[in-house]
């Protein structure tokens, strides 16, 4: 088929039921002229200073960095607003949705720093909100549940599958099936039907636009690695991409879990294989005869069996390297970065800090390296704290 | 009524059309085991099914409500497989006197490839394929392979779906347009929307190829009120209910055959 706009090479597309055409073309006709107009960048760049705490800080991490011996600077996606880098895509969105003149907004969540995130957007828009959670989830991060609650959002348990954030993305999109132009489903990674990958990236791309600022001024110029984790991608694309033409070299750090096989991982590049799921086709974890998987990541937020099409592009075409990391490595960073640093990342970043170990040794004595520390930690206390235990046996 | 549509020229036709309303049945395969579906395959027709639509099971099926979701869930906990579904068309083929079309999501015949998936269809006897989620222009080039092999690409056409893309959809495929009545997943539903009627009328009358109105329809009652407007009708969830509490469907096909009279 002729290539169409909504495809990264052979990756993308929009893989959906009929009755989602006219929204998705509605949607990407209202993305395109908000990307192009000088007011809707106004008001976004506005509620991202003053609401979100914009520009986030790039902080040379000096213990970290001579623990590793390299220069490793962090970029602070933690100290915004909510406490990740997910209030980015949630507050662009939503801005989206009311140009749109919707009034009911959906979203799913794994981890909850998406949904804490769209609970918050919403309240601020004073928008009805319903989050999509399976059930697994809600038990492991209780605290956002409370959190979404508090702001008035009404959260959705789902109990299918392995009640994880595939199917909650996948009974989001039923929702939206059902009521295509009174809802506005703000999805939280770069995953899902063209325009989604498109648009989380474009809301996303501040946190490499600012790092690109940051680095020049401290270093003087541009660094030699940037390192984020992937779960659906959204920190890492954003990241990465503002840097595309240049030469620095990109790392995507996928959930290894467990290890050994693919259902004991939610790393989709590394063990995966293209197919399509919730509306694009990118690579997978799926059977030989191409059931979707259940995956394993001690991180809610990267426990999902694919990745946005524009990272299986990224990979296909080398331009970025993708490896993964297991639960017990994350869980060490998780502890590293705490103590070294006195900041407590996500288990979702850990995964990215986790894989420093493997990446310095292998660099030039003078390589500078920037991780996305994509979130803040708080709410995996308990989950480290149970797990520490029991991978310390 | 005798058909009157005009088909694209090499387009795929199903001769129920130029002789009666028809009524395609959807049954999940291997829900809730094989050998009822063997025979559910075997026995619709004499109950007056005129085309057979089978479910092929998948872990993450977006267009489906919870009756065909947990028979989806129920088949793949027994090893259902594209392949034995395959096997068992080709197996009673020859006692099934009417088209069989199999859905089945993209990301299945992706994994087969879409060339050895045609094939192996073609092999077992299938006639026609609905993808749920390979809308158009995503699905065009597959339709033509499928098409090209003799296998009927079947669009889907949705509420929301204008006039102009109507028009192109059913120029695109073959058999009949799959006019989902509803903004929605499948499921049995009390009530038509508001409105069926007319927008029937006006889908039909920029559709092609014969139209069948699939989704939320379970009683005679729904047959009865949309019958004048369309080529037939699409009975899916009301089937599997009956087959996932092990009862038999024949009494309600035979019921919604006799209210298109």
């Amino acid at each position: 088929m002729k290539k169409l706009k909504s495809y990264y090479g052979s990756f993308g597309g929009q893989f959906v039921p009929e009755t989602l055409y006219k929204p998705l073309k509605e949607l990407e006709r209202a993305f395109g002229d908000a990307a192009k107009s000088a007011a809707f960048k106004k008001d976004l760049s506005r509620l991202l200073a003053d609401y979100a705490g914009r520009p986030t800080p790039l902080y040379y991490a000096e213990r970290l960095s001579s623990f590793h011996g390299r220069r490793i600077y962090l970029k602070r996606e933690d100290l915004n607003h909510t406490g990740s880098h997910k209030i980015n895509n949630a507050l662009g969105q939503i801005l989206l949705a009311r140009r749109m003149g919707k009034k009911r907004i959906i979203a799913e969540t794994g981890a909850g720093q998406h949904g804490v995130a769209v609970a918050t957007a919403a309240a601020l828009f004073g928008m009805k909100c319903v989050v999509y959670m399976g059930t697994v989830d809600m038990e492991r991060q209780a605290v956002n549940v409370a959190r979404m609650k508090l702001l008035g959002t009404e959260v959705v348990p789902v109990v299918n599958g392995d009640a994880t954030l595939k199917e909650a993305v996948s009974e989001a999109i039923r929702d939206w099936i059902s009521d295509p132009s009174g809802t506005y489903y703000i999805i939280g990674s770069c995953v899902g039907p063209h325009p989604y990958p498109l648009m989380v990236r474009f809301f996303q791309s501040v946190i490499g636009d600012e790092t690109k600022r940051q680095i020049r001024q401290k270093e003087n110029r541009l660094p030699d690695y940037l390192v984020a984790c992937v779960g659906g991608g959204s920190n890492s694309i954003g990241f990465f991409h503002p840097f595309y033409k240049s030469s620095v070299k990109f790392i995507g750090v996928e959930a290894g879990g467990m290890g050994g096989s693919p259902e004991n991982t939610a790393a989709s590049i590394c063990y995966g294989s293209p197919g399509v799921l919730h509306g694009a086709y990118s690579y997978l974890l799926q059977s030989r005869e191409g059931q979707i998987l259940e995956t394993h990541s001690v991180a809610a937020g990267l426990d999902y069996p694919s990745v946005g099409p524009e990272h299986s592009f990224y990979h296909q075409s080398g331009r970025a390297e993708y490896v993964s990391v297991s639960d017990r490595d994350a869980l060490k960073a998780f502890e590293r970065l705490s103590t070294l640093e006195g900041i407590i990342p996500a288990l979702e970043s850990s995964h990215a800090l986790a894989y420093l170990s493997r990446l310095a040794p292998k660099t030039k004595k003078n390589a500078l390296i920037c991780v996305c520390l994509s979130g803040r930690g708080d709410k995996d206390m308990a989950i480290e704290g149970s797990l520490a235990r029991g991978l310390k046996k | 009524m005798k058909n009157k549509k005009r088909f694209a020229s090499n387009s795929i036709r199903f001769s129920v059309f130029d002789r009666e309303k028809a009524l395609n049945i959807f049954f999940v395969a291997g829900a809730p085991d094989m050998d009822t579906s063997a025979e559910v395959l075997r026995k619709l027709p004499s109950c007056g099914c005129d085309i057979i639509e089978i479910g092929v099971p998948y872990s993450d099926p977006l267009a489906d409500g919870p009756v065909i979701r947990d028979a989806y869930t129920k088949a793949l906990k027994k090893g259902v497989t594209l392949q034995k579904v395959l096997a068992m068309v080709k197996r009673e083929r020859a006692n099934v006197p009417v088209p069989i079309a199999l859905m089945i999501y993209s990301n299945l015949i992706l994994r087969r490839g879409a060339d050895n998936f045609i094939k192996d269809a073609v092999k077992s006897g299938v006639n026609a394929l609905i993808v749920p989620d390979m809308m158009y222009p995503y699905s065009k080039d597959f339709a033509e392979d499928a098409r090209a092999a003799g296998l009927a690409f079947i669009p889907l056409a949705a509420p929301a779906t204008d006039r102009e893309r109507i028009k192109e959809i059913s120029a695109s495929g073959d058999g009949f347009l799959y006019y989902v009545n509803v903004e929605g997943i499948t499921g049995v539903r009390d009530k038509l929307p508001a409105g069926i009627a007319s927008r029937l009328k006006d889908v039909s009358s920029a559709s092609s190829l014969p139209v069948m109105s699939g989704f939320g329809i379970s009683r005679p009652e729904h047959v009865k009120a949309i019958k004048k407007y369309v080529d037939g009708v699409i009975v899916g969830s009301a089937v599997q209910k009956e087959l996932n509490a092990g009862r038999k469907p024949w009494a309600l096909v035979k019921e919604l055959k006799c209210s298109f009279s």
